[in-house]
This record gives C-alpha cells, structure tokens and sequence, in this order.
C-alpha cells in the first residue's frame, strides 16, 4: 500500500543528524504528540504551552544520553496525569 | 494499565512489535473498530525523548497498513474493557475521522519571516509594543503570517484536504501550519512549498513530515 514516501523528519533521533535539525524534529514531535491526536481523557491538560515546549525539548536535548533518565521527567509544569478510567 | 497507541478499523491478523517498556503490541477490538495497545506498567508515563519516539514508531509501522488515528502520547485506561467502551461511546466520531484522514498523510510547513518584512508589517498594524508583537506572532494573528498562510493555501490549493494552522513552536517562527495530504500527492505539495519558497525572498519556509495526522484526528480539524 505504501507509494514509496520517505519520511523526512520521522524515525529515530539518528546521532548523524545535526543538533539543529533534532532540536526542530524533537520540538514538531513534542507539538504533535502532546498537543494532537485523540485525547481519551477529557479532564487531563496534556497539552504543554508552548513556551513550555520550547523548555521541554531544550531540556530533553540538553541532556546526555546518560542523564535522559534523570532529568526527562516534566514535574512541576503540567497537571498531573488522570489514571481514572473514563 | 493500558497504554493506547492508536484506533483505526478492526484489524484482523495479530499484530508484531513492541510498544513502551518492550510491551507487545495487542489489539482491543469492538464491532466496528480497533484500538492498538500495550500493557503499561506506570499510571504515568513520562515525557522522554525515547518513549515520544516508540510511540510515533508504533504509529507510523500502522500507519503503513491501514488508516489510524493516532492517540496523544500518554492516553493510558485501566484495562481492555475501557478502551473497548471507549470505541463504542466515540464510534461515529472515530468513523469520519478515519474516513478523513484515509491515505493521507500530514505535512507540517514551517515559516520564518525575516526580521525586515516583520517589522514592516508591525509598523503597519498601529507600531505594538515589543511584547504585543511577540504575543501576536504566538497567537498567529498578526498580518506577515495570516498573509502568508493565505498565500500557502492559495498556491497548495488542489494538492491538500484540510489545513490546520497551529501555534508556532519557536518563537521567531511566524507560522506553523499542518495539511493534509493525499499520499500521491505529497511530491506535488512539497515541490510547491519549494517554489514558493524560492519566489517569496522574505521568507524561508519548509516542509516537515511526513506525519501521521496529528493534527485531524478531529480535536483540531478545520
């Protein structure tokens, strides 16, 4: 079915790809994945303003390989997640 | 937990992969419609690089077979029976929002106006203070992008479905605009963005994706 599209700005962040270009992938990543696609729960802000997706994704890109684990975590900026079945 | 990826129409054969934390993928099924998931051990998934990106892999493998609507990143429920209820209580809305983003894809265009057609346009619109400017370039108000948008759609007309237009990302970003386009004609589109990128001398403006439909899944759609 597929016509053959190479996606242009998807897939794994590739470490040849320069700083620059991940930085707007991971920024167009962040916009859609956290403010797109269908919400199953309506009470829960998942959405991030946008300045704090500026901060998110230099936070994320910030951050060594090593230290993704410590410091991916966004505390203290979004309300917390609704675990409450709908 | 259960961590939802995606809905699209019923799926028939199981599926392969993996989603978060090396979970397998497995379909939710009701009449009319699918859910793809996975069993989540955390009630909250983080916001990690690593995790964004083995969501949009799930997708986008999905993507390849069959039309989706993709999920925002964290939708986790309880269990199966939920995400069943779910696409039993949504069925009509998840049926003509598949139906819209059938073979499409979304294309993001990007634009940045140079700082001297910028400022020629705020000087236009009643000289804002530095911080009304910014707020209007946020908010896509301002006259260099809703002219632009306006140029892009007239020049793309024909080679989208739908168009939505979003927040900028950066700031210094005049637009950030996400269309939906037929798959065969993804080359036509991003060769027309190219074009006008290359007439308009004030602006640099490029095409991102291309992306499951994000932006169309309904929430957003114009």
């Amino acid at each position: 079915m597929s016509d053959g599209v190479t996606p242009v700005a998807v897939g794994s962040p590739a470490p040849e790809r320069t700083g620059a270009e991940r930085d707007v992938t991971l920024v167009e990543l962040l916009d859609r994945l956290l403010e797109g696609g269908v919400v199953i729960h309506g009470d829960v802000t998942l959405a991030v303003a946008n300045i704090d997706l500026v901060h998110v994704a230099l936070r994320l890109v910030a951050a060594s390989v090593d230290s993704l684990e410590r410091d991916a975590s966004i505390e203290a900026r979004s309300p917390p997640w609704s675990t409450s079945t709908p | 937990m259960v961590y939802v990826y995606a809905v699209s129409e019923p799926i028939r054969d199981p599926l392969v992969g993996q989603g978060l934390g090396g979970a397998a993928l497995r379909v939710v099924s009701s009449e009319k419609l699918a859910a793809v998931a996975s069993d989540d051990a955390t009630a909250q998934p983080r916001i990690c690089e690593s995790d964004l990106w083995v969501h949009e892999r799930v997708v986008e493998e999905l993507m390849l077979d069959r039309a989706v609507l993709p999920m925002r990143f964290g939708s986790v429920t309880r269990n199966d029976d939920a995400v069943r209820r779910i696409l039993i209580a949504r069925q009509e809305e998840f049926i003509v929002a598949l139906r819209r983003v059938r073979d499409a894809v979304e294309i993001g265009v990007r634009a940045a106006l140079q700082p001297d057609a910028t400022k020629d346009a705020e000087r236009e619109v009643a000289a804002p203070g530095p911080g009304t400017a910014y707020l209007m370039r946020r908010a896509g108000t301002d006259r260099p992008a809703r002219a632009l948008v306006e140029r892009l759609d007239r020049s793309l007309t024909g080679l989208y479905r739908s168009r939505v237009q979003r927040r900028p990302a950066f700031p210094g970003q005049t637009i950030s605009a996400a269309y939906l386009v037929d798959r065969s004609a993804v080359d036509a589109f991003c060769a027309q963005v190219a074009a006008l990128d290359a007439q308009i001398e004030d602006a640099q403006i490029v095409c991102t994706g291309p992306w499951p439909p994000y932006s169309f899944t309904g929430a957003l759609a114009s």
